[in-house]
């Protein structure tokens, strides 16, 4: 059975999608086979030139199949995208995933949705994303980061994954040749989670292999 | 990590919770909380000032014999629900 991870929270645009595929790719790097699923219906389907699987689970009878299937699967990674504003749909994928991933971004609200989607989702882990790397922000923005710690200990995963300005070619219409900094964003993104993964799943998790592409 | 023990299981779970309301609707207010009106309907009528001064003479004359306040709207109702 291939791992599944679902990566959710009810906010609208802080990431989700980005550090879905960002997963998807690190793990292809990384010579593990992923697939990314696409369950958000207002959304488009864009499998053209990506290097790993990409599946429609827009429909919840699709979705429940490939779940269902993922069973049979031996190795791998199954990457959940969900959508925004569907707290009762991310707390059941929450519930039948491997890992719940809350990704959010420097900013209050975003700080505020997560807070509740933490509350919310008892086993989950917030992930800041697009994190600012110029040092004046990143030292503003890190007061989220220590708020969340303290009203949730061990429900943060760090450290964060980096902005990239690039990282908008993963939601392009195709995805030929990713350039040398996403591929490093993505590489970097998938370790730190691959190596959370296995701490959860006490060294079930596989360990990262040479990269194969890239 | 808990799975269902079938696709059917999976699809009403997943279904269900793709189209939960964002926010639950408020429940409606209890009908005790809400003032009764009595059924009645307001209407405007137009009197002609000779038939209004027949009815406020009528009002003033009662409320002179009762000593509680007797409108023209009291007596222009009763020669109504007479007039059935």
């Amino acid at each position: 059975m291939s791992h599944l991870v679902y990566v959710g929270g009810r906010k609208g645009g802080c990431g989700k999608t980005t550090t879905a595929l960002m997963l998807c790719l690190g793990a292809i790097l990384r010579g593990q086979p992923s697939t990314y699923v696409l369950t958000d219906p207002v959304k488009e389907l864009k499998p053209e030139g990506r290097p790993f699987g990409v599946i429609d689970g827009r429909d919840p009878a699709s979705l429940a199949q490939i779940i269902a299937n993922n069973a049979k699967v031996l190795n791998g990674w199954l990457i959940v995208d969900g959508g925004g504003n569907r707290p009762a749909f991310d707390a059941e994928m929450a519930r039948l995933s491997d890992l719940c991933l809350l990704p959010f971004a420097d900013d209050e609200e975003m700080t505020d949705c997560v807070r509740m989607d933490l509350a919310a989702i008892p086993h989950a882990l917030a992930w800041p994303v697009n994190w600012p790397t110029n040092k004046m922000a990143a030292t503003s923005a890190q007061r989220h980061i220590d708020e969340l710690a303290q009203d949730f200990p061990l429900r943060l995963l760090a450290p964060p994954i980096f902005e990239v300005r690039s990282s908008k070619e993963l939601l392009g219409k195709s995805l030929e040749n990713p350039s040398t900094a996403v591929r490093s964003a993505a590489r970097r993104a998938f370790e730190i989670m691959a190596d959370r993964f296995d701490e959860i799943t006490h060294g079930k998790a596989p360990q990262p292999q040479l990269a194969a592409v890239g | 990590m808990k799975r269902p023990a079938n696709v059917a299981d999976l699809t009403a779970s997943l279904t269900a919770a793709a189209q939960a309301p964002l926010v639950r609707s408020a429940p409606e207010p209890a009908n005790e909380a809400q003032p009764k009106r009595g059924g009645s309907k307001a209407v405007f009528l137009r009197v002609p000032d000779g038939l209004h001064a027949r009815y406020e003479a009528e009002a003033v004359a009662r409320t002179k014999a009762t000593g509680k306040g007797v409108t023209v709207q009291q007596v222009m109702l009763e020669k109504l629900e007479g007039a059935l």
